[in-house]
């Protein structure tokens, strides 16, 4: 009996192996000119447009998609995002997958192991931000569970008419540019309007920099590469709809005039179905939501960006327009909803309390009733290697990385296979930031137990925690970065890498995000003096030029070349070279520390070659958003000076991110005014 | 000119020692508060700006801000009930 089975299983088993279907995709990048503004400006194009296309397989499937680099200059990749896949296709230039290089291509082929919504991006540079992002559909092998009339992508961007790389320098820079374009800055006067001139005060006094809800300014918010769109949609269907965040750094609130939204998909993975009011949605993020189109009326569902700076709008239906509303905007002033988010996000709440949370105007991402289906509990015998990463960051020097190393720090976690691995987040930043790992899908331990939904990409709020728990299945390197596109090319990154490599494996990344150097020019020019510096920040060194050249009565300048390096964002040390004319002083060597004063006053102490010491404190007050107040104070001991105390006051006025226009009195170039520039 | 060295570099510690103990000192008496982490949020002092430091019942703790406050005094043993 047994030998006649045997042949017959071998022909099943071969017959399965060849009905497999091979479904291919080609893509092409290329830069292309768009002007979705008005403004023809650079982006990013796959297959010609913005998003990528849609691929479409069915569970089962094997993917075969050959990418085409039709770029110039620039390398390539693409991030199959969420899927399970072998770690040579998994499109990390240099860790798991060779870069692309302009004018070649690369095929990727594999199965599609599991169903649900899915995308794919660019992880090179900042090139997401630029337009290379698209969608993945996977239709599970018996179809869907839940079934609708129609079945639609919604895949969310972000849109910047600036050079992303430019977007990067205001950010290192630390540039109120986006603030002040969002209507987010903080002010004196804005402070006093809200009622919070003492919160305010306190802040500055603790030396905490203005928190904001997001980095960057944009000019658009995009659904599927439009401001709004249309899908085919009539009154009193069911539309399921599959919305991706493909933002490189904007979290949206999804919001209906609908009502609910009915959950039934997170990360591509089912959950039990739950109706929300709203949902905020991480970078990277992707969620299926089923809604019923009325019976007669056209409505909206919204996707207003976190920081309320504008919204992108799917519409379903035909007739009068139902419009869904914004969230209120974020008070800044205060942070009473961080606190609250952060308490949610850290099981201290019951699981009423965290509930009743998600039905606030502006709520945390909807984990608490996120459940899954069936079990997800791992093996029980798996031996446990817990990790604790702390979100670490500093906003004003932009340096983003995880216990206080960024990426080029500090590279590796190190996981065995077999093991159960366990990552405990705590957020000790202001910002939101969604982790995100390749190659596994984690549980996120929201207090579900066995039932805990399973996820690729966890949103930890500001001062929040989480955490996530996966099995060490598979082989290789693996990256584990924040989502947030900016952050992650600032250092929040680190390779999951499997001990089985060696000891010594080091695991290999883009050259590029171990060096990022970044050039600035901050100066003025008036009519009385000229000053400013030439910086090139790496890491956490800067290497500038620092001149100040003033006519007034009799020319005077001094110039220095310096070495900074960036301890904290309370402590600098400072050495290097200066040049001057000053009557009584010669060309010397300097070295010395800065330290931040409460009420964020920056004190510099340094002593030269001379042996005479110099102190020098300097403060901005920002009166309004766009009108700031600096005063300056510096003595200097050495005695063959015709004056040892020198101060100045200036009123500066922002007009954009490249210009101010400023004007003032200077102790030792007397009155003047003209043009702050930032290049 | 040694006087005005010494004067700027006492004025300078003065301002530096000023607020080094601002946040961190220990109020005297109190039973010392040893983590290096608020005692509401569990997040590293010193990350959301200076921590701020407060005596209950003899025992000091700590917090990464002010909100932090507010939140310990409406149940201030379930967060003392870390320190054990
Ligand atoms: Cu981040």
């Amino acid at each position: 009996m047994k030998k006649i089975y045997l042949p017959i299983y071998l022909f099943i088993a071969l017959m399965s192996g060849i009905s497999a279907k091979v479904i291919s995709y080609d893509l092409y990048v290329a830069e292309q000119k768009i002007s979705p503004t008005g403004k023809a400006v650079k982006a990013l194009t796959v297959n010609g447009g913005i998003p990528a296309p849609t691929l479409r397989f069915r569970e089962g499937d094997i993917a075969r998609i050959t990418v085409h680099n039709n770029l110039k200059t620039e390398e390539t990749s693409t991030h199959w995002h969420g899927l399970l896949l072998p770690n040579q296709y998994d499109g990390v230039p240099y860790l798991t997958t060779k870069p692309i290089k302009p004018g070649m291509s690369h095929t990727f082929e594999f199965k599609l192991r599991h169903s649900g919504t899915y995308w794919y991006h660019s992880h090179t540079g900042l090139q997401e931000q630029r337009g290379v992002y698209g969608s993945i559909v996977v239709t599970p092998m018996g179809g869907e569970k839940v079934k609708t009339n129609r079945d639609h992508v919604v895949v969310l961007s972000d849109w910047t008419n600036e050079n992303p790389w430019s977007v990067m320098k205001n950010l290192m820079r630390g540039s109120e540019v986006y603030a002040i374009k969002k209507g987010n800055a903080q002010s004196i006067y804005g402070a006093k309007k809200a009622g919070k001139l003492k919160e305010y005060f306190a802040r500055e006094k603790s030396r905490m920099a203005p928190m904001d809800v997001s980095d960057v300014y944009y000019d658009q918010f995009w659904v599927n590469g439009k401001q709004t769109y249309e899908p085919e949609a009539k009154n009193g269907e069911t539309v399921r709809l599959r919305f991706i965040n493909a933002g490189a750094s904007t979290y949206f609130y999804l919001s209906s005039s609908i009502g609910d939204l009915k959950i039934v998909s997170a990360d591509g993975v089912d959950v039990v179905p739950v109706n929300v009011p709203k949902i905020l949605i991480g970078m990277a993020e992707t969620y299926d939501v089923v809604v019923k189109v009325p019976a007669s009326g056209k409505y909206e569902i919204r996707a207003t960006a976190q920081d309320g700076s504008g919204h992108a709008s799917v519409f379903l239906g035909s007739g009068k327009l139902q419009p869904a509303s914004d969230p209120p905007k974020p008070n800044l002033y205060t942070m009473d909803e961080m606190l609250e988010g952060a308490m949610a996000s850290m099981g201290d709440m019951s699981a009423k309390e965290a509930k009743a949370s998600l039905h606030k105007s502006r709520p945390p991402a909807p984990y608490a009733i996120l459940k899954s289906p069936k079990s997800t509990e791992l093996p029980k015998n798996l031996p446990v290697r817990e990790v604790e990463l702390r979100l670490t960051g500093d906003m004003t020097r932009y340096i983003w990385s995880f216990n206080g190393k960024t990426l080029n720090e500090d590279s590796k976690i190190v996981v065995k296979k077999g093991e159960r691995v366990r990552f405990k987040l705590i957020n000790d930043t202001m910002m939101h930031h969604p982790l995100h790992l390749h190659g596994h899908f984690f549980r996120l331990l929201n207090g579900q137990g066995a039932y805990s939904p399973l996820k690729h990409t966890v949103d930890v709020p500001p001062m929040g925690r989480r955490t996530i728990e996966f099995e060490a299945n598979e082989e290789k390197d693996w990256f584990f970065h924040c989502h947030l596109l900016y952050h992650m090319d600032a250092g929040m990154a680190r390779v999951v890498s499997y001990a089985e490599q060696g000891e010594d494996h080091e695991p290999t990344y883009d050259p590029k995000l171990k060096n990022m150097k970044m050039w600035m020019v901050d100066g003025s020019i008036q009519s009385h003096m000229t000053m400013g510096m030439a910086m090139l920040m790496k890491g956490r060194e800067d290497y500038y030029a620092m001149w100040e050249y003033g006519w007034y009565d009799h020319e005077e300048y001094e110039v220095d070349f310096g070495w900074k390096h960036y301890f904290s964002p309370n402590w600098s040390s400072l050495a290097g070279y200066r040049l001057t004319n000053e009557h009584g002083a010669e060309n010397r060597f300097f070295a010395g520390v800065q330290y931040r004063l409460p009420y964020l006053i920056y004190s510099t102490l340094a002593v030269d070659s001379e042996a005479n010491f110099r102190l020098n404190l300097e403060k901005e007050f920002q009166l309004t958003s766009r009108l700031g107040l600096g005063a300056e104070a510096q003595y200097d001991t050495n005695p063959d000076l015709e004056e040892n105390f020198e101060w100045g006051v200036s009123a500066n006025y922002f007009l954009n991110g490249a210009f101010s226009l400023t004007g003032g009195y200077d102790s030792a170039h007397g009155w003047g005014g003209g043009l702050q520039f930032r290049f | 000119m040694k006087n005005i060295i010494i004067t700027t570099t006492a004025v300078f510690a003065l301002l530096i020692s000023s607020c080094a103990t601002s946040g961190t000192g220990n109020v005297s008496g109190a039973k010392p508060y040893t983590s290096d982490k608020c005692i509401v949020t569990d997040n590293k002092l010193g990350s959301m700006g200076d921590p701020v430091t407060k005596v209950y019942n003899g025992q000091e703790v700590k917090f990464c801000c002010a909100p932090c406050v507010k939140k310990f005094d409406a149940n201030p043993e379930k967060y003392l009930s870390k320190l054990n």
